[in-house]
């Protein structure tokens, strides 16, 4: 299945889409305690670099397996590390439904994240894909798993806040 | 050297590449030699491709023949690969023709190697075996008869291993491996290595710094709690431990070891998920924590069951990159599962690492400002270097011994007075 042709599921897609709109804004307002709530209290977020994929290594520079881990980066960030003063601006885009198997669909999206530094210099940080999976609890979307493959395998400077 | 005369001065530029140590000692740093592009040449043919071996990779990434991994030993770029007879070969990765590119993979395996330019062709070992036209074609052109394709070959390196660790060298007058690393450094790694490991992964880090200062900075025992606020903001309680640091190679090697006290209350932490700090060592001789800093390209980072070594490439005196090759050991599962939770803590998003970029990265852009001629206070616990060995975690001397060590293999001049200066006020800046 895929939203192209005529069998495309528009009501799960469109909510996936407003999904991926709310996350990237959840990032870039920095409401980060937001959001764990877009996972499954199971729910995994990983970061991986295609490099590693590609090989069959795991190599992941996070890998978080359930919301407690996400709400431990949260507050690590706000009350522990040091980091890079910035802004985020995600621009997510070619979101795209898979498959689909038992409720759980597979869904794949472009992401690019825009850093702009304390005085005001804006650079590409990182771009690559979601490879998602999601489930709808109540017909709300949540993310059973969120897999950021980093075409930047090459991290410039240091990865704070979740992509 | 303080230089009273144009010819004085003269004679301290050719002998020290123009760095003046100041008159204070080891205890001071010159904000020179994190900015100088001068000094970055010259650490390039001194160090890097001087008299000293350079971690290459591990054994394990090339097991079979054909099997090859590219790393940078300075900034050249470095090919190791495995040959038909089973040994470890390393060369550079540039054509002996016309100096292009060879190898265009990161890792694989390969019957031999060949460049995409005209099409010279290469075996395991870096040899040329097939040059394109060679004779002429068709009576016409080609090679005259003194040339010997055998004459030709991409630069080869030494290459040795101990505990199947791989380190290169460019030079013939780098002593053997096993007394370069010394003793301390060698025992550390046949006791980590004496089970088998598997590479679980890769990273790739720039950081707009110079490497020098993630170099001295995983020795630096002073700001570890005071910048990595993690340990603490989530109330994760050390076992009470007893550190130690060993200076090895006049200072430039550290071996730092953090042992676990047996009878040490367990830990607790605030962290919802406690799994992601380690509460179990696999390391061996109760160790707890080990970072091997083996000057001048690598460093291990050994802690519960994430092991990591980072592989340092200088790109310009302001940018370095850090390739981390990801292990642990492969006859337990319990350390895979353990070593992707704790990884968290490392890496450039590691919740006890991410400062350490941070921070270098601004005191690079601070120190880069125009003309400053400052230096560095490095006077905690005095300002000798002495001691080859500190059994406390509140002294710089460690990192007095590495510039020690550093300037000398840089052939600096000492600075006269010796390092009689105390760790008094900073000259105006």
């Amino acid at each position: 299945m895929s939203s192209i042709g005529l069998d495309v599921d528009r009501d799960a897609l469109f909510a996936i889409e407003q999904l991926n709109k709310a996350y990237a804004r959840c990032l870039d307002d920095d409401r980060l305690e937001d959001w764990p709530d877009f996972f499954l209290e199971d729910g995994r977020y990983l970061i991986q670099s295609r490099e590693n994929r590609d090989a069959g290594l795991y190599g992941y520079i996070l890998y978080f397996e359930n919301r407690a881990m996400m709400r431990d980066r949260v507050t690590s960030l706000r009350v522990a590390n040091y980091y890079n003063l910035h802004t985020d601006r995600h621009l997510i885009a070619n979101v795209d439904i898979v498959g689909v198997t038992d409720g759980v669909y597979d869904a794949r999206a472009n992401y690019a994240v825009i850093q702009t530094d304390a005085e005001g210099r804006s650079e590409l940080f990182s771009a690559g894909e979601y490879v998602d999976r999601i489930v709808f609890v109540e017909g709300a979307p949540k993310f059973a798993e969120r897999l950021v493959l980093l075409d930047t395998s090459n991290i410039v400077g240091l990865l704070a806040v979740p992509l | 050297m303080p230089a009273d005369t144009a010819f004085d001065r003269a004679v301290a530029d050719s002998n020290t590449g123009g760095l003046v140590w100041p008159a204070e000692g080891w205890s001071r740093v010159p904000f020179e030699l994190f900015t100088s592009p001068e000094i970055h040449e010259r650490e390039d043919e001194r160090l890097f491709r001087g008299p000293n071996w350079n971690y290459l990779g591990l054994e394990v990434e090339v097991p079979e023949p054909g099997d090859y991994t590219t790393c940078h030993v300075g900034a050249t770029p470095v090919v190791l690969v495995r040959d038909e007879g089973g040994a470890l070969r390393a060369f550079v990765n540039r054509c002996a023709h016309r100096g292009a590119e060879v190898v265009r993979r990161p890792r694989g395996n390969a019957r031999g190697f060949t460049c995409i330019y005209h099409n010279w062709s290469y075996d395991r070992a870096g040899r040329v075996v097939g040059v394109p036209w060679e004779k002429g074609r068709g009576g016409a052109g080609g090679y005259d008869a003194a040339f010997d394709k055998a004459q030709h070959r991409m630069r080869p390196l030494r290459v040795a291993s101990w505990a199947g660790v791989v380190f290169g060298t460019f030079s013939g007058e780098a002593p053997p491996l096993e007394d370069y690393l010394g003793p301390a450094i060698c025992a550390r790694l046949s006791a980590v290595f004496a089970r088998p490991v598997t590479v679980t992964g890769y990273q790739r880090h720039t950081i707009r710094a110079n490497w020098k200062l993630l170099y001295e900075n995983s020795r630096d025992f002073y700001h570890a709690p005071q910048l990595h606020k993690f340990f603490g903001a989530f109330g994760i309680v050390q076992p009470d431990q007893a550190a130690r640091a060993e200076m090895w190679h006049e200072g430039t090697h550290c071996l730092l070891t953090i042992y676990q006290n047996p009878g040490a209350r367990k830990q607790r932490t605030k962290l919802e998920e406690p799994r992601v700090a380690a509460f179990r060592t696999a390391l061996p001789e109760n160790i707890a924590i080990s970072i091997v800093g083996i000057f001048p390209n690598c460093l291990f980072t050994l802690i519960g069951s994430a092991f990591s070594i980072r592989q340092f490439r200088p790109k310009a005196p302001d940018r370095f990159e850090v390739v981390y090759t990801y292990f642990t050991y492969a006859d337990d599962p319990d350390c895979l599962r353990e070593h992707l939770f704790q990884n968290n803590q490392f890496g450039p998003a590691g919740y006890v690492a991410m400062e350490d970029a941070e921070v270098v990265e601004k005191l690079q852009a601070r120190i880069a400002l125009g003309g400053d001629k400052g230096a560095g206070l490095v006077a905690m616990d005095g300002t000798d270097t002495t001691p080859d060995r500190i059994d406390h975690m509140v002294s710089e001397a460690n990192l007095r011994a590495m510039w020690k060590g550093y300037a000398r293999f840089m052939d600096f001049a000492p600075p006269e007075t010796g390092g009689s200066g105390a760790g008094g006020e900073r000259s105006p800046q």
